[in-house]
């Protein structure tokens, strides 16, 4: 289990990358996230939900709903144009922390520097 | 019991609705959130309870997420909160107002009564008057070009000042029409009575019009049957409107018919046209083509478009844009002057046609025009009466005001806001006006053919009941109430409530209000005053054009017009001895015009005057016993010798006004040559007389003998033996000339219809004077109560201590009377002035003097008393021990 702060950290710039793959609900995020770090990122509802909400009133994502099995409809969300720019940043600040890391960590983990 | 997953979620969901925190859109991605985990869960065996409980474990703890959720939503979901509730709480005070305001209503229903009936006969009032008004303002423009039509109008102007005519030459039409690039296109009329036959059926038809094949497309007419484009081009065509079509067949097919003119022409009907509205100057029933005109035409006259003289047809022309008519009309004198030579005194305007039924009123008008000036009067006097309804209904509702100041005060200690207490008694003065309004529509239904009758309209129910109709009548409802409600709304909520409770508030809250109060009292009355009094010098007027001496015999004369019929001046002998035969046939004459229906003018010249000049003169041909039977005195000279019919049209008798504008006297007049057509001596100058309505001034005249211009038959009878004349008369008419139609008119009635349109202006001000007195005395009325009923105590305590009850009522009284005064001045100068405008219109005119004002003074006076004296006079005598008990 990956600590908490870092899984908080961590929420925003995944699920802008899932997004850009295609549009998805919010169950579907989560199973994806979960299924990618092989059970260690579990977001809960109460969390992603927020979020998801936050960046649609940012205009980073915007949401549809389409009608689903059972139940009310689905709300489904993709990325906008905004939010691919927001992710292209994000992912370069991530790619820089990464590099730093390395830089740090990698001699003694055997790994080369970027 | 067995786990039901659709319940859970949904008292889980219910739990969330209960707190609001979230939603319902939210709630929704979250329920769906839990059944995708639920089914997933069971998908892989587990059960739905143990399922469920996961998924609610896996969403996580609500009570974090819901700041989370705020946090979001920050402001909209809190602000639709308010949102909401500020609807529901606006909803349930609106319905708090106006339950309270109509247990006001119901709790003082004199004054609702008072208050409610003055504002409706006031908006009953405007809204009769917006009816009528727009009915006089839509005519004419039910044509699709209507703003691109005008008018041809000739103008003559010499040392005597301009004659303008709703007539125009032939040759204009035409000429206007190749040489102006503005005018596309011309329309000529030449109007016409004859009578139609077809086998049984024969009418005198006076609504007989020649008309260009243009007229279809310059106005709008649209064809029933046949084709525009042919119906009229082929000489001896016709085209009738549904209503003549019915008359002459009936429901039988009219196309292809014929009809028969005066028993000689034979017409074919190539199209039947919609029955043009009322709203039209141009009111005809047949349309004839202009073709069989052009050829009879040229027979006597030469060729109709070059013709430019007779004057006599009536010519509308199509601009290509409205807004080339003064560009069009900078063309005509240079027009004129290369077709009539320079010395012309011929004018050519161009007249638009929604003018003519409001602003015009030309020689020879089509029909009696309305006026632009009584239609501003009518509008100005109904918002009057709109206006002193509303100054009751302020008047009233604060002068209640203090009666509810105690209501006021507990509602301001229990919380109330000034805002709150503002809209409580808006709502109350806005519901009033709009039951107001709903009982003004029913009034107005009510007195729609009274109004009709009044007006000379046909205005419809349906009119009424329309939609934007209706709605303005809300919208005029909403805004009296707004207008009337808002001062005493604001002052009543303004109280303060400890003062109220304490009853330190003064009874009379400002002197600024009384002030105002005694202002608009004050006000009203002058309107009273000012509307009576034009009344009465109205109706002086009329009466005055009615009684005044004519200056010839127009009573007990039957005429029986035969609209220049050849047959008839053919047998006119046999028919005047057989009718000179009943005893009690005094005279019998023949005319081409008769007083009041004057058409002829003509030029003239006379010795003494440039041999190439003429001047126009009004010509009435006469039999030579005209003068007799219409009892018109010699000044000089002498009456046309009955031998004298043998030359016919070569001896002329002028009247004292024409021999004047010759600068003659009737002595040196006598013998002169004189040519109209042809030349011969002035014979006799005969007593002024007028042929014409007392608006006009008396004019020139000569009188001559043309036996086949002789249109009406005039007989003067015994009245004593009336119905047995006319009996005779027809029997004698319809053995001597039965081919055409008997009809009569009693010239006296006939002449007076010339009144009409002041009789409807006296009238219609009658009735509004008559409605703006009641809602006065009604507001009065109210007013006096509550001031007696507010001084209950004092006149309690001022009896007690010795006053009289006469003493009293001076009290009480004396303030209202001196308001009449002040309204009194005030009025005077204004109506004075206006009706002095409006006079000076007539040729023959009353002086306004001071009794109409003395006489609307005194009633106003008389009725405010006698309204606060009533109310006076039951406190003064009411027994004091009463009074002083109470409150």
């Amino acid at each position: 289990m990956l600590p908490k702060e870092l899984v908080a950290a961590s929420l925003r710039p995944i699920m802008l990358t899932l997004l850009e793959e295609r549009a998805m609900y919010g169950y579907q995020i989560i199973q994806r996230v979960h299924d990618l770090s092989d059970g260690q990122i579990k977001w809960t509802a109460s969390k992603l939900y927020p979020l998801l909400h936050d960046l649609e009133n940012k205009g980073l994502v915007e949401a549809f709903w389409q009608p689903s099995e059972a139940g009310p409809d689905r709300k489904y969300y993709r990325l906008t144009r905004v939010g691919r720019e927001a992710l292209a940043r994000e992912k370069r600040s991530w790619l820089d922390l990464n590099a730093i890391l390395v830089r740090l960590w990698g001699p003694e983990l055997g790994l080369q520097t970027a | 019991m067995s786990f039901d997953l659709e319940k859970a979620i949904a008292t889980w969901r219910q739990f969330h609705e209960r707190r609001r925190m979230l939603l319902p859109q939210d709630l929704n991605e979250l329920e769906c959130h839990l059944r995708d985990h639920v089914a997933e869960r069971v998908g892989v065996g587990v059960s739905e309870e143990a399922a469920f409980e996961e998924a609610l474990l896996a969403v996580g703890d609500m009570g974090e997420a819901e700041p989370e959720y705020q946090k979001v939503y920050w402001g909209k979901l809190k602000r639709n909160h308010q949102r909401l509730d500020e609807i529901r709480g606006g909803i349930s005070m609106l319905k708090n107002y106006l339950t309270v305001a109509w247990r006001n209503l119901l709790r003082y229903p004199g004054y609702t009564l008072i208050n409610g009936l003055g504002l409706a006969v006031g908006m009953a009032c405007f809204l009769l008057m917006a009816l009528f008004v727009h009915d006089e303002w839509r005519y004419d423009r039910h044509h699709d070009n209507a703003d691109r039509i005008v008018r041809i109008t000739q103008h003559y102007t010499d040392e005597d000042g301009t004659r303008s005519f709703a007539r125009s030459v032939p040759a204009l039409g035409p000429t206007l029409q190749q040489e102006i690039a503005e005018i596309e296109e011309t329309v000529r009329f030449q109007r016409f009575t004859a009578p139609l036959r077809n086998g049984d059926r024969l009418f005198n038809e006076d609504g007989l019009f020649f008309a260009e094949p243009s007229v279809f497309e310059v106005f709008t007419l649209p064809l029933v049957q046949g084709d525009a484009a042919t119906a009229l081009v082929a000489p001896n065509t016709l085209v009738l409107t549904e209503t003549a079509a019915v008359r002459y067949f009936g429901g039988a097919d009219p196309l292809g018919q014929t009809l028969t003119m005066s028993d000689t022409l034979q017409f074919t009907v190539t199209g039947v046209v919609e029955n043009p509205p009322r709203q039209s100057h141009l009111s005809f029933e047949v349309l004839l083509s202009f073709e069989t005109l052009r050829h009879r035409f040229a027979a006597q006259w030469g060729d109709i478009d070059t013709h430019w003289r007779s004057g006599t047809f009536y010519t509308y022309a199509l601009l290509a844009d409205p807004a080339m008519r003064t560009a069009a009309e900078a063309q005509l004198p240079a027009l004129i002057e290369q077709h009539l030579g320079e010395d012309t005194s011929l004018q050519v305007q161009l007249q638009p046609l929604t003018d003519i039924h409001l602003r015009s009123s030309l020689r020879q008008e089509l029909g009696p025009n309305g006026s632009a000036s009584a239609v501003y009067i009518f509008a100005g006097i109904a918002l009057l009466i709109l206006l002193i309804s509303c100054i009751n209904f302020i008047n009233l509702t604060t002068a209640r005001a203090t009666r509810r100041a105690r209501e006021i005060g507990v509602r301001k200690a229990l919380g109330a806001q000034r805002g709150q207490l503002t809209r409580q008694f808006l709502g109350e003065a806005v519901l009033l006006s709009v039951l107001a309004g709903g009982m003004a529509v029913m009034l107005v239904l009510v007195l729609l053919p009274w109004f009709n009758a009044l007006t000379d309209k046909t205005l419809m129910w349906s009119s009424v009941l329309q939609g934007p109709y209706l709605l303005s009548v809300f919208g005029v409802a909403l805004g009296a109430g707004m207008l009337a409600g808002a001062y005493p709304a604001l002052l009543l909520a303004s109280y303060r409530a400890a003062q109220v409770l304490k009853g330190t508030q003064r009874a009379e809250p400002r002197s600024r209000t009384v002030l105002l109060r005694r202002g608009l009292v004050a006000f009203q009355f002058a309107l009273s005053v000012g509307i009576m009094a034009a009344t009465v010098i109205a109706i002086q007027q009329v009466d005055h054009l009615k009684s005044r001496p004519l200056g010839f015999a127009d009573e007990q004369v039957v005429v029986v017009p035969f609209y220049w019929e050849p047959v008839v001046v053919e047998r006119l002998e046999t028919l005047k001895t057989e009718l000179q035969a009943v005893p009690s046939i005094r005279h019998v004459t023949a005319s081409g015009d008769v007083p009041g229906r004057m058409f002829t003018s003509m030029s003239y010249w006379i010795e003494g005057m440039p041999t190439d000049e003429s001047r126009g003169i009004n010509a009435l041909i006469v039999d030579p016993d005209f003068a007799e039977t219409y009892g018109l005195t010699m000044v000089a000279g002498q009456d046309f010798a009955p031998e004298l019919a043998a030359d016919l049209g070569e001896t002329f008798i002028l009247n004292e006004a024409a021999v004047a504008e010759m600068g003659l006297t009737p002595e040196e007049v006598i013998g002169k040559p004189f040519r109209m057509n042809s030349q011969g001596p002035v014979v006799g100058v005969v007593e002024d007389f007028h042929f014409e309505g007392l608006q006009h001034k008396l004019e020139p005249l000569v009188m001559t003998v043309w036996p086949s211009w002789f249109g009406y038959l005039s007989v003067q009878v015994d009245a004593a033996q009336l119905p047995t004349t006319l009996l005779a008369l027809e029997q004698t008419w319809k053995t001597v000339v039965p081919e055409i139609p008997y009809d009569f008119f009693f010239l006296d009635e006939d002449f007076n219809t010339q009144y009409r349109a002041e009789e409807r202006f006296e009238q219609v001000f009658l009735s509004f004077a008559l409605l703006a007195l009641f809602i006065s005395a009604l507001g009065l009325f109210g007013l006096a109560a509550y001031t007696a009923e507010r001084r209950t105590k004092e006149i309690g305590v001022r009896k007690v201590l010795g006053a009289s009850a006469s003493g009293i009522v001076w009290m009480l009284t004396k303030d209202v009377a001196q308001l009449v005064v002040v309204g009194f001045l005030v009025a005077v100068p204004v109506v004075y002035l206006g009706m002095e405008r409006w006079l000076a219109a007539f040729a023959y005119r009353v002086d306004a003097g001071g009794l109409p004002f003395l006489l609307a003074g005194g009633f106003t006076l008389g009725l405010a008393v006698l309204a606060v004296g009533l109310q006076s006079l039951k406190a003064a005598l009411a027994d004091p021990v009463r009074s002083l008990r109470y409150e």
